[in-house]
């Protein structure tokens, strides 16, 4: 290989690794979608997750930031509006993500 | 040496009593908490534009201490992201050992025969080492096989006060 190329090889992977190290790690795990709901039900996300959460609940406009800062499990549910909409969820380290969902309540 | 309560405003969306934990649909209150108690936590999450909304005892573990709620009315990701930036500055997360994890399992298994009691019947707990392997996935709970989300208020009130339960929190 020439001189050039070689450089040029050595230039190219110098960036990707330091773009690589430059790359925040994600800690965390994320569940979310729509859940519909009929007018006169309330929509509600509960969100299974360890140690810290940031959950929005069905249709609402607030997120809530939950730190229990104990190193366990939690099962938090957290109401969204009327009729229901888009919710979210993130455990931070962890979500379980069978356990977290959104449903409708009277 | 006297402390400054830093009073809270309420947002729109209405917050929480702290005593009870009521839902965010509750009537607006303000929640107050000495400046001398924010950790620095609570000061980033604050100066990023968070509100306190509610504010509880840490618990036996960590006697004396705070844990704070927050809520914001930045969009989703934003607001996750910023919370986040906060959490790994300031409180990032301590992994647990297995001797921790096991403590926990027959904690658990504990307040499931408070649910039997109760006249509950939650499924069978796995095996601690099942539990334990399932650590970082989601591993089993007392509370699960029962219809928590069919809990009348005061079902729900009876379970946390007899049962202990920290780890299920209704809103």
């Amino acid at each position: 290989m020439r001189k050039r190329q070689r450089r040029l090889s050595l230039a190219v992977a110098l960036v990707a690794g330091l773009a690589i190290a430059a790359t925040p790690v994600l800690a965390w795990q994320a569940e979310g979608g729509t859940k519909t709901c009929g007018s006169s039900l309330t929509g509600k996300t509960r969100a299974r997750a360890n140690d810290w959460a940031s959950i929005k609940g069905p249709g609402s406009g607030t997120t809530g930031i939950y730190n229990w800062g104990d190193g366990l499990w939690h099962t938090q549910d957290r109401w969204g509006v009327d009729g229901g909409g888009d919710w979210n969820a993130v455990g931070d380290p962890y979500l379980d993500l069978v356990s977290t969902y959104a449903f409708c309540v009277a | 040496m006297f402390s400054l309560a830093v009073f809270l405003a309420a947002g729109c969306s209405g917050l929480p009593n702290p005593s009870s934990g009521a839902s965010p649909r509750s009537s607006s209150e303000g929640v107050s908490i000495p400046v001398s108690q924010l950790t620095p936590l609570d000061r980033c999450m604050l100066d990023k534009g968070f509100r306190i909304t509610k504010v509880r005892p840490a618990g036996a573990t960590d006697a004396g201490s705070l844990v704070v709620e927050w809520e914001s009315d930045l969009p989703f990701d934003t607001a996750a992201s910023a919370a986040s930036d906060c959490r790994q500055r300031f409180a990032p997360s301590r992994p647990k050992t297995e001797a921790e994890i096991s403590a926990i399992y027959a904690a658990w298994v504990e307040e499931r025969k408070c649910l039997i009691g109760l006249g509950y019947n939650p499924v069978a707990p796995p095996s601690v080492e099942k539990f334990v392997s399932d650590w970082q996935t989601g591993p089993w709970m007392p509370i699960d096989g029962i219809d928590t989300n069919a809990w009348t208020d005061e079902q729900y009130q009876e379970a946390k006060q007899r049962c202990g339960l920290e780890m299920y929190d209704r809103g």
